[in-house]
C-alpha cells in the first residue's frame, strides 16, 4: 500500500465516523430545537468528517498518480470509500436531521426513507460507471460526482437547519398536518425542501451531463461568470418584460 | 463549508440551552455561500466543459 491508499483508508473511516456520530445525534433530535438554539452537535461533527473526507478525496488522486504503483488496489479502495463518505453517510444524515424521530407521519418518513436510498442507489451507479469511464481519456466528469452530491445535500441540510435559529427568513413552523407531516411539532420552514433536492442530487449523478473536473482553479471562476451571466440576462429579460 | 460547520459546532457546543445563538449568522451567510457555488458548479458545468476545451484547443494550436 502507497501513501494515497492510506489517505484513502482515511476517508473511509471518515465516513465511518460520520455515520457513528449520526448514531449518537439521534438521541438528541428527539428535541432538535430547544429555546431558539440547537443543541446537535453531532450532526455537525459528522459534517465535518464527510467535508475532511472531501478534502482527503480531492487530494488522494494526484498523489495516487505521482507515487502510486498499484492503481487497481487504489481504485477499489476510492470507490468503496466514495460509497460510505459521500453516498450512505449524507442519505443517513439526512434521514437522521429531517425523520423528527417519533412525531413525523408513516407518509414524510416513508418519503424520507425512499430518498435516501436514492442517493445510495445512483451514488453507487455514479460509481460504478466511474470506475469504468476511467481508463479513458476524458477530463471531464459525467454527471455530478459523489463528493459534488455531498457538498450540495450537506450546504442546503445545514442551511435549512439553521436557517430558524438566525431569525432570517420564516421561524420554526408548527404545520398541523397529520398526514403530510405529522404532528404539529416545531420544525424548520423549507425542510420539505430536502425531499426534491435529493431527488434532483441523485438523478444528477446518473445524468449525461459533463461536468469540469475543476482542475487549476479557471472552470470554478468559469462557473461563477456563467451564473452571473444568467442572473443578469434573467434581470434584464424581467425589467424589459415589465 | 468547513469554516461555517465548524463555526456552527463551536457555539452549538457553547450553548447547552440554545441561548448564545448569534454566532450563527456566520455559518448561515457561509452556508448560503458554499449552496450557491455548488449551484454554480452544476447549472454552468456543460459550458465550462466546453469552454475549457475551447481553451485548451487554442493553447495548444498556438504552441
Amino acid at each position: 500500500m502507497g501513501i494515497a491508499d492510506y489517505i484513502t483508508l482515511c476517508n473511509g473511516l471518515l465516513g465511518t465516523a460520520a455515520i457513528l456520530f449520526i448514531i449518537l445525534a439521534v438521541e438528541d433530535l428527539h428535541q432538535p430545537y430547544y429555546q431558539g438554539g440547537l443543541k446537535t452537535h453531532y450532526i455537525w461533527l459528522a459534517m465535518l468528517c464527510i467535508l475532511a473526507s472531501v478534502i482527503g478525496d480531492i487530494i488522494d488522486g494526484p498523489i495516487a498518480r505521482r507515487y502510486s504503483k498499484r492503481k487497481l488496489l487504489g481504485g477499489s479502495l476510492d470507490i468503496m470509500s466514495d460509497c460510505i463518505s459521500f453516498c450512505v453517510a449524507p442519505a443517513l444524515l439526512i434521514f437522521v436531521m429531517f425523520g423528527r424521530w417519533g412525531e413525523a407521519s408513516p407518509f414524510w418518513t416513508i418519503s424520507l426513507g425512499i430518498a435516501s436510498c436514492w442517493i445510495i442507489a445512483t451514488g453507487m451507479l455514479r460509481l460504478a460507471r466511474f470506475q469504468y469511464d476511467d481508463g479513458s481519456e476524458i477530463n471531464y466528469f459525467v454527471g455530478l460526482s459523489s463528493p459534488g452530491n455531498a457538498l450540495l445535500i450537506l450546504s442546503f441540510a445545514g442551511l435549512i437547519w439553521i436557517q430558524p435559529s438566525v431569525g432570517f427568513g420564516p421561524d420554526l413552523t408548527t404545520w398541523d398536518c397529520s398526514i403530510c407531516f405529522g404532528k404539529g411539532t416545531p420544525k424548520p420552514y423549507f425542510d420539505f425542501m430536502m425531499l426534491p433536492l435529493m431527488f434532483i442530487s441523485g438523478g444528477l449523478m446518473i445524468a449525461d451531463r459533463p461536468m469540469s473536473k475543476l482542475k487549476g482553479g479557471l472552470p470554478m471562476k468559469l462557473s461563477v461568470i456563467q451564473l452571473v451571466r444568467y442572473a443578469s440576462c434573467d434581470n434584464i429579460s424581467v425589467n424589459s418584460y415589465h | 463549508m468547513l469554516v461555517a460547520i465548524t463555526s456552527a459546532l463551536i457555539h452549538t457546543t457553547k450553548s447547552e440551552h440554545g441561548h448564545e445563538m448569534e454566532g450563527l449568522n456566520l455559518s448561515f451567510y457561509l452556508f448560503i455561500i458554499s449552496a450557491l457555488l455548488v449551484l454554480a458548479y452544476i447549472i454552468s458545468g456543460k459550458q465550462v466543459v466546453e469552454k475549457s476545451k475551447q481553451i485548451d484547443d487554442s493553447v495548444s494550436s498556438e504552441e
